[in-house]
């Protein structure tokens, strides 16, 4: 539970829930992928009320073929279902990419409350997921 | 708040060439409620003071809730300071000129002598609908009090008081829901008992909804739906900063028939079937500005600095209060969507297949040149099939050009709800027939 103020009623936040470290190098995680895309940093995000159905648009993309990252791609889209998406993780790059990632302003309740989050991640590698939506 | 004495002390005390004044005050109530039964009683008094100092083309910022004397000289002399230590902005050509500002009443005093026990015996009303049919409600009321002063050295002088009131309600079964919402300015617009109707119809048509297989579908987009389309096609651009900076689905398109041709968009901040505000946060007044006329782009609106970068150009009163963080630009706060003539129900009537939609939910930009905006359709969402609703489907995901949306309009509605807006201020918003819409995922 965290107000953003002395006048705001505490409300129940995730504020600095991690994604623990695994055992994998980022670059053999690469090498290790046949098909797929590299998506780094989110600029757009919704999810349902059930927090089940979600997506995510990436400012950019990199295709991955045959253990090679390749061309740049633009406009990236991920969805999925939650349970359905962490249970198809099969990699976690180890302690030396992990970051303390986060948003300045998670914004909650009404009257609205913004805080500081603070979310830990390596990149991790998830198998079958649907990307691209509107182009 | 005695503006009149803010602004002396603010405009006695400032060395600068140029020197304005915002004073913001709200008093705010709001009532929650929850498993059919209050939980939450707020309240909250404060006053935010902005003073903007000009010296040349640097424009210094500084904010404070402390409206004591002393407290608004030393303001004057922080927003002095950081106006010295800015760079020269030739883009900026000054505070704006004083100019006739309407009288516009949008204050009803019985907002003001609005009491918690008044706005429990609202919510009792519709915990006790919900309760008597079997289900459990939740929601807010809110009832608020505002007032606003702009001054500046330049001799513009500003003063509005108004009030706001927002009421919504979702009412939830054991696998469905539904939604209900109201705003305005006026307290008689909380009507708790058609409030409770419009939420109850849904979630009795609602239960035991079926999975449906996403695709491009028709729609009938109920008021709280088609209020999202507009606000986020605000947010994604109507703005001049937006299309200044080449960010704007109004980007190469002004000008052009871009929307059907019954879907006409107006800001009018001086409507008092809105939420009435007749001038911005420079103190200019509220234009009554064409978005989108017959279906054709007509443009963003305006603030003094957005004005000043194009030859000839005038501010149309849209200003958004300036801010230390940085310039959000000017936003539409006033929305109309002009209403059609087709009923609900004769769009409905009128529909082979497709879906009715309750309201949009967490919707989000994903493409703000297309305004392309993805979603997740929430508490009530049903399936038209040869003119009637044949069965509730569970909550779908879109990803959807709000552009093309409005291209694809076939029908208008007739009757418009009002509803506050997330921008600020509040959108009427009639229910609209869309032609196509594109759902991309469905959840469980």
């Amino acid at each position: 539970m965290r107000a953003d103020g002395w006048n705001r009623i505490p409300l129940i936040r995730m504020t600095n829930v991690s994604l623990e470290p695994g055992t994998w190098d980022f670059n053999d995680m690469i090498a290790d992928t046949d098909d797929g895309i590299l998506m780094e940093t989110n600029r757009s995000w919704s999810i349902d009320d059930m927090r089940l159905n979600f997506q995510f648009g990436t400012e950019v993309g990199y295709e991955i073929k045959n253990g090679q990252r390749g061309r740049l791609l633009k406009n990236c889209t991920y969805a999925g279902i939650t349970p359905d998406f962490w249970n198809s993780c099969d990699a976690i790059g180890n302690e030396k990419h992990w970051i303390l990632w986060g948003t300045p302003n998670c914004g909650k309740g009404e009257p609205m409350q913004t805080m500081g989050t603070g979310h830990g991640a390596s990149p991790a590698r998830f198998r079958n997921v649907r990307v691209g939506v509107f182009r | 708040m005695n503006f009149h004495e803010i602004a002396d002390v603010v405009m006695n005390a400032s060395p600068a060439e140029q020197t304005e004044v915002l004073a913001m005050e709200q008093d705010e109530s709001l009532t929650r409620f929850a498993n059919n039964c209050v939980h939450q009683n707020v309240t909250e008094l404060n006053a935010q003071i902005t003073v903007r100092a000009v010296i040349g083309t640097r424009v210094g910022i500084a904010v404070s809730n402390d409206t004591r004397h002393d407290s608004l000289k030393q303001l004057v002399a922080r927003a002095f300071e950081a106006a010295k230590l800015q760079p020269e902005n030739p883009e900026f050509k000054g505070l704006p000129k004083p100019m006739p500002i309407p009288h516009v009443d949008s204050f009803d005093p019985s907002v003001a002598e609005c009491t918690p026990e008044r706005r429990a015996a609202n919510v009792g009303l519709i915990c006790r609908k919900a309760a008597g049919a079997g289900f459990s409600a939740a929601g807010s009321i809110t009832t608020s009090m505002f007032a606003i002063g702009v001054a500046n050295s330049g001799g513009v002088f500003a003063e509005h008081k108004s009030t706001m009131v927002d009421a919504s309600t979702v009412i939830m079964g054991s696998n469905c829901s539904g939604w209900a919402q109201t705003s305005g300015w006026r307290l008689e617009v909380i009507d708790p008992e058609s409030l409770a109707a419009d939420a109850l119809s849904k979630v009795k048509l609602g239960a035991n909804p079926v999975d449906y297989e996403p695709g491009e579908y028709a729609v009938i987009l109920d008021s709280y739906a088609t209020a999202d389309l507009l606000e986020m096609l605000a947010f994604d651009g109507m703005g001049a900063l937006a299309v200044q900076e080449g960010r704007s689905w109004m980007n190469g398109r002004i000008g052009q028939r871009i929307m059907a041709d019954i879907v006409t968009i107006v800001d009018d901040g001086c409507d008092r079937s809105g939420v009435p505000w007749p001038f911005d946060f420079e103190g200019v007044p509220k234009q009554v500005h064409p978005i989108v006329e017959a279906g054709v782009l007509r443009g963003p609106v305006y603030d003094s600095f957005t004005a000043g970068r194009e030859s000839g150009r005038l501010s149309t009163g849209h200003a958004t209060p300036p801010s230390p963080q940085g310039r959000f630009g000017p936003v539409p706060m006033n929305l109309f969507l002009r209403p059609g003539a087709t009923p609900l129900a004769e769009m409905i009537q009128s529909m082979k297949l497709g879906l009715y939609i309750t309201r949009f939910w967490y919707t989000r930009t994903v493409h703000p040149r297309d305004a392309v905006v993805t979603g997740m359709t929430r508490d009530g969402t049903f399936l038209i099939r040869d003119g009637e609703i044949a069965h509730p489907i569970k909550s779908l995901r879109f990803t959807q050009s709000y552009v093309e949306a409005f291209k694809n309009a076939e029908a208008i509605g007739e009757k418009p709800r009002l509803l506050r807006s997330g921008i600020g201020g509040a959108t009427s918003a009639p229910p609209v027939k869309l032609g196509k819409f594109r759902f991309t995922s469905s959840t469980r």
